[in-house]
This record gives C-alpha cells, sequence and structure tokens, in this order.
C-alpha cells in the first residue's frame, strides 16, 4: 500500500490499466477455454485464442509488475484543464453525438450539423456562419466521396428501406 | 526476371498514366498528411487504405508507399519551419533545420532535404535491387514452420525492442491479437468473441484501429496543447537555392545517411527515427566543425534527412519478401495486400511480378515527384500550416467516417475507430506503444496460421516444428538470444550508469514509437 501511495501518476495509471487488464484476460481466457480446442494435432478454433488469452494474461500482470517495482515509465500524466479541457470535451462530445446521428440522418445531413456544431463550439463564429460552413463541408465531402469516388456513405434511416 | 529487368519492367508499368497518377496523389497527399497537424503518416495511410479497396492492388499499394514517403517529407518541412516535427523520425531535422531558418536559410534547408531524399530514394532501391536476389533465394526455402517462426518471433522480438518497458510493448501486442481473434475463425467459421453480432463476424479491420488510436488520439493531443497557434515562417521561392558551399557540404552525408539509413530500415523497429539519430551522431563525430551542431550546420540535416527516407524504402523489404512488416504504415500495407486477396511474402516476386516490380519503380517515381513538386508548392504547404484548428477536426473527422464506414459498409466499424480512439489516447498517455498493438492485429491471423499448418504437417510434434529446418532453428535461436540477452544488457547498463550518474539520452524511444 506504501508503494501504491508514492507512485507517480502514470504509473498508477499502468497499475489500474493492468489490473483491468488481468480481469478482462481472465475472462477472455475462459471463454477461448469453451470453444473447441482439439488437440495439437488437429488444432480447432479455439487453440490459438487459449495462448492468445495466456499470453495477455501474462503481459497484464508484467504490467502491474512494472508499475509497482520500477521507475522506467514514471511521470506525471498531464491532463488538460480549463480551456483546453472544455475543447476536448467538446471534441468527444460532438464526435459520440455524429456518430450516434449517422444511421438515422445518414451522412449528408450528419455531417452537416456535425461541422456546425463543431465550427461555432471550437471556433468563435456566429451560428449562420458556422452553419454555412458546416453545410458547405457536409455537401462537399457527400459530393466528392459519394458521387464523384463512388463510395458507400450512410443514408437515412428512414430511407434505408426505399 | 533479373533485379535490372525487372525495374526496368516496374518503371514501364508505373509510368502508366493510372500508376503514374496515383504515386502523384500519394505523394502529394502524404506531404500534406505530415505537414497537417493532427495527422500523422499512419492514420493518413489508414484513412487512403479504404479508398484504395476499389481500384487495382496495385494502384492502392502504390499511393500507400507514396502516403509513406510524403509523409516523411511533409514531417520535416513542419519541423524546418515551426520547429514541430510532424512525426517522431522528423524530431532531428528541428536541431539544425530550424535554426537555418531562423538564420534565413530555411528555404535552402529545405532543398538540402529534398535532394537529400531524393538521393538516399534511388540509393535505396539500388541497394533493393542489389538485395533482392538473396533474400528471395533465401524466402523460397520458407514453409509453414519458417513462417511460423518469423511471424510469431517477430512479434516477439518488436514487443521486446519497441522501446519503453517490456509490459510497454508486449501488452499492446497482444491486445492487438487479442482484437484479430474475433470474427469467424478462418479454417472451420466459428464465431469467436463476437457475442451473438453479425456485425463482428466480419472481424475487426486494421483501417478503423489505426485511424481511431492514431488519428482520434492525434486530435485530442493537438486540442489539449496550449501551444498550437504558432505561425510558420514564410519562404520565398528564390530563398530555396542553396549556396555551392551548402551543397558541398550536403553530398558526403547524403550518401553516409542514404547507406546508414538503409541499413537500419531491414531491422525491426522504429528504424527510420532510429536512423536519424544515428545519422545525425555519426556526422557530428567525423566533422571537423562539430561546434556547428545544433546551431544550424548544413550535415545536421543533410545526412539525417537521407537516412530519413532510405530507411522508409529498406523497410519495404521484409514486407515485400517475407510479409513482415515491422512498421505501423507497413502493417496497413500488408493489409491492403491481403483485403485483395494477395499473399505477400517471398512467392509475390514470381507469383505477382507486375505488382512487385511496379511497387519498386514506383518508390522511385513517387521519389522524383516529391522532388518535383513540393519545393514549388513550398508556400502552399505553409498555408496549410495556417489552417485554423476548428476546421481541421471536423473536416479530418469527415474523412475518417468515411474511410472506416466504406470498409464493410457498416456502423461497426465507425463504432470500433470511436472506441479504438479512446483506447488510444489511454495508451498514449501511459507510455505504451501503439505501432506494437497494429503489428499485433496484422500478424496475428498470420501467426494463427502458420501454426495450425505447421501442427498438421507435424502431427503435433511442438520439437518438429522448431527444429523444422536450419532456419527455423536459427531464427528460433536469434528470438530466444534477444529475449534473454536484452534484460542482461540492460541490467549491465544500467548498474554501470548507475555508478557513473545519469547519462543524457537525445531521444525516449517511446515517444518515437508513439508517433
Amino acid at each position: 500500500m506504501q508503494t501504491v501511495r508514492r507512485m507517480d501518476h502514470r504509473r498508477l495509471g499502468r497499475l489500474v490499466l493492468g489490473l483491468a487488464s488481468t480481469a478482462l484476460a481472465m475472462g477472455y481466457l475462459v471463454m477461448a477455454y469453451n470453444m473447441p480446442h482439439g488437440d495439437l494435432a488437429s488444432p480447432g478454433p479455439g487453440m490459438f485464442p487459449l495462448g492468445v488469452g495466456g499470453l495477455w494474461v501474462f503481459a497484464s500482470v508484467v504490467v502491474v509488475l512494472e508499475a509497482i517495482l520500477s521507475q522506467q515509465d514514471a511521470g506525471d500524466l498531464e491532463l488538460p484543464r480549463g480551456f483546453e479541457r472544455r475543447q476536448v470535451l467538446v471534441f468527444m462530445g460532438t464526435l459520440v453525438g455524429f456518430i450516434a446521428a449517422l444511421p438515422f440522418l445518414g451522412f449528408l445531413i450528419a455531417a452537416s450539423v456535425y461541422a456546425a456544431v463543431c465550427l461555432k463550439l471550437l471556433g468563435a463564429y456566429s451560428w449562420l456562419r458556422a452553419g454555412s460552413y458546416g453545410v458547405a463541408m457536409g455537401i462537399g465531402t457527400a459530393f466528392l466521396f459519394g458521387d464523384i469516388l463512388a463510395l458507400p456513405l450512410p443514408v437515412p434511416g428512414f430511407l434505408a428501406g426505399h | 526476371m533479373n533485379p535490372i529487368e525487372g525495374l526496368m519492367h516496374g518503371l514501364s508499368l508505373a509510368l502508366s498514366p493510372e500508376l503514374l497518377l496515383a504515386a502523384l496523389i500519394g505523394a502529394l497527399a502524404g506531404t500534406l498528411i505530415g505537414v497537417l497537424p493532427g495527422l500523422g503518416p499512419v492514420a493518413g495511410a489508414a484513412l487512403i487504405l479504404p479508398l484504395t479497396f476499389a481500384y487495382d492492388p496495385a494502384v492502392g499499394l502504390i499511393m500507400i508507399a507514396g502516403v509513406y514517403l510524403g509523409a516523411q517529407y511533409g514531417g520535416s518541412t513542419t519541423s524546418v519551419l515551426l520547429n514541430i516535427p510532424g512525426d517522431a523520425s522528423a524530431v532531428v531535422a528541428t536541431f539544425d533545420g530550424h535554426k537555418m531558418t531562423k538564420a534565413g536559410r530555411g528555404g535552402a534547408a529545405l532543398t538540402i532535404m529534398a535532394l537529400g531524399s531524393f538521393i538516399a530514394g534511388c540509393i535505396g532501391v539500388v541497394i533493393l535491387l542489389l538485395t533482392i536476389p538473396v533474400v528471395s533465394g533465401v524466402a523460397l526455402e520458407f514453409g509453414a514452420p519458417e513462417f511460423l517462426a518469423i511471424t510469431a518471433g517477430g512479434l516477439l522480438l518488436l514487443a521486446r525492442i519497441s522501446g519503453g518497458s517490456l509490459g510497454s510493448g508486449l501488452m499492446p501486442m497482444v491486445i492487438g491479437m487479442v482484437l484479430a481473434t474475433v470474427g469467424a475463425e478462418q479454417t472451420q467459421s466459428y464465431d469467436r468473441f463476437t457475442f451473438g453480432s453479425l456485425d463482428l463476424g466480419l472481424g475487426i479491420a486494421l483501417a478503423p484501429v489505426a485511424v481511431g488510436i492514431y488519428g482520434i488520439s492525434e486530435l485530442v493531443y493537438m486540442l489539449e496543447d496550449k501551444d498550437k497557434a504558432k505561425a510558420p515562417i514564410r519562404v520565398r521561392l528564390k530563398e530555396l537555392l542553396p549556396t555551392r558551399r551548402e551543397l558541398r557540404r550536403a553530398s558526403a552525408p547524403w550518401l553516409r545517411g542514404s547507406v546508414l539509413g538503409f541499413l537500419f530500415g531491414i531491422l525491426p523497429g522504429p528504424s527510420a527515427t532510429l536512423s536519424t539519430f544515428a545519422s545525425y551522431k555519426l556526422e557530428k563525430s567525423i566533422s571537423r566543425r562539430p561546434e556547428e551542431f545544433g546551431k544550424g550546420a548544413v550535415e545536421g540535416i543533410a545526412g539525417p534527412e537521407a537516412a530519413n527516407n532510405s530507411a522508409a524504402i529498406g523497410s519495404i523489404v521484409p514486407v515485400l519478401m517475407l510479409g513482415l512488416p515491422f512498421s505501423a504504415t507497413l502493417a496497413l500495407m500488408i493489409s491492403a495486400m491481403t483485403v485483395q486477396g494477395i499473399e505477400p511474402g517471398p512467392l509475390l516476386m514470381t507469383q505477382q511480378p507486375d505488382l512487385f516490380w511496379s511497387v519498386v519503380a514506383a518508390v522511385l517515381v513517387a521519389n522524383f515527384m516529391l522532388l518535383v513538386l513540393n519545393l514549388p508548392l513550398v508556400g502552399m504547404w505553409v498555408r496549410v500550416l495556417r489552417t485554423p484548428i476548428h476546421f481541421l477536426v471536423p473536416g479530418i473527422m469527415l474523412l475518417a467516417v468515411i474511410g472506416a464506414y466504406s470498409i464493410n459498409n457498416n456502423f461497426i466499424d465507425v463504432r470500433i475507430m470511436l472506441v479504438m480512439g479512446v483506447v488510444g489516447y489511454v495508451l498514449r498517455k501511459l507510455n505504451f506503444s501503439l505501432a506494437s498493438l497494429l503489428v499485433g492485429l496484422v500478424l496475428g491471423p498470420l501467426v494463427e496460421k502458420y501454426f495450425v499448418q505447421s501442427m498438421l504437417i507435424s502431427g503435433g510434434d511442438v520439437s518438429d516444428v522448431v527444429l523444422a529446418s536450419p532456419i527455423a532453428i536459427g531464427i528460433w535461436l536469434l528470438v530466444a538470444a534477444v529475449l534473454v540477452l536484452g534484460p542482461v544488457v540492460g541490467l549491465v547498463k544500467r548498474r554501470r550508469s548507475s555508478t557513473r550518474g545519469p547519462v543524457e539520452s537525445p531521444v525516449a524511444l517511446e515517444d518515437a514509437d508513439v508517433r
């Protein structure tokens, strides 16, 4: 416990990640064990994941031990604060919203709204200007990739059956 | 077909309008990616990757090779003009390149860099031609046990020497292999780790993972950077000409850097980055004016830039000959081949000679394009550097979403990209190697394939697989030696440094690997 208390933020982070990874690796290993794994002469689909799972447990334990015993990865985490934190949260929030809206609104509408909101919240534009630029970006990318390069783009959910 | 005939044949193919256009687009897109903040070469190549699936394999591979070379050049441009390296291999270019810019010689530095990259590219291709008969002769002796040794052993070696601690390379590599086991299994089509989702049955594609861990995490890093509003110094066209004295001082470092870089390129690990530091150290140690290094020495930019480019070409050798990528961008190249139904490896040259030689020749063509196009376009690259971040972020994300969705016309890839973005950010913050994750994802299925084949051939006898041939024994011995000797050498070094006091290190390797 004394060791953990003295840890810097990065080593503490690596310790937490290592422990979480160990738990996930155990779950993966159990799932792999329940697959048909055959024998060495005729390996089944579960054989390779069994080996990978074992290696995952080993790697996770190595990370935990390194976090406790070694100074090699010591350091501060330097998480964003103030304005920078707001920018990061805006970026992640708008991105999650964009990806969630994509199946319902389709690429053209979702991309235009996403670009407009990003420009408004990350830049310093009025809604009118951000909206105009956003629509231009949405239409421009949809035209370039959908029409010229003929790549498949998500269509709005309400049009998908038509 | 001997190498010279092969190159001539490749040039005749690469100079066709379609492949010429692919090289041009790749080189320009690569430079743009290298110059643009927020997009490293890996994320950039990953964005291009899905767009290439609609075209011929040669077009796709040439575009990715062009992006790879262009991004190296673009990354160094920001080093010289802004003192901000576009990627880890461009860090050394800041030492003297930016000092030259401050002294009003930025244009000359860019030209020396571009000429050096071109010369290194040509020398790299010549050495590549010389190595092809040797490597392909050995590679033809490879069967399943030898491939198992080189893929599994290569993964273990990469995890050990990719920089940082053992866990920093090993854990992301295993996570990559774990992701590779998701989906229908190759031989029996048994669904693994899909949790009943039909979408996951297709497996996890490389491009969304690469765009997520590199692209999204890089954008977050850019947004949280307090010094992001740095204005580049303007360079006029007439300032691009170096003086005769500068050219004379650059010529020998170009040649030395080219050979050194190629040798580094064929080794596993962050070879392009290591080669630039090795070249810088070499030039400084043999220079008659070592005191000028770090203050704008021409040799300090000429040698490392040549090494950087030559290492990029050297690292294509294991990809084309063995199907073994030692870096994240090259892992994307392997992915482009497998998606197109091409088996990378020693038989590539005999089974797909047109593809093989056109890629080799296109490297040369892309290098020439970078030289001819990029210097006159330097004004445009400076303007690109001034793109406001609030335009970059939605622009890059729109491209990323299109790229991820178009792989399988499926939203699951877009969601995987988002999740991997968070994973990449956390791993970067905690000093883990991102390249190991991608290489694990690419090589994982190959390791499984060769493991199953080897076991079926040997009837389940592991010793028969390990001792299958002198090549297999040699590879396993080499892997064992590096795995065992690595920690011992590290321990001895730590003991020595603790008795001598702290030693200054020019760069953290883990940083080099992340970008």
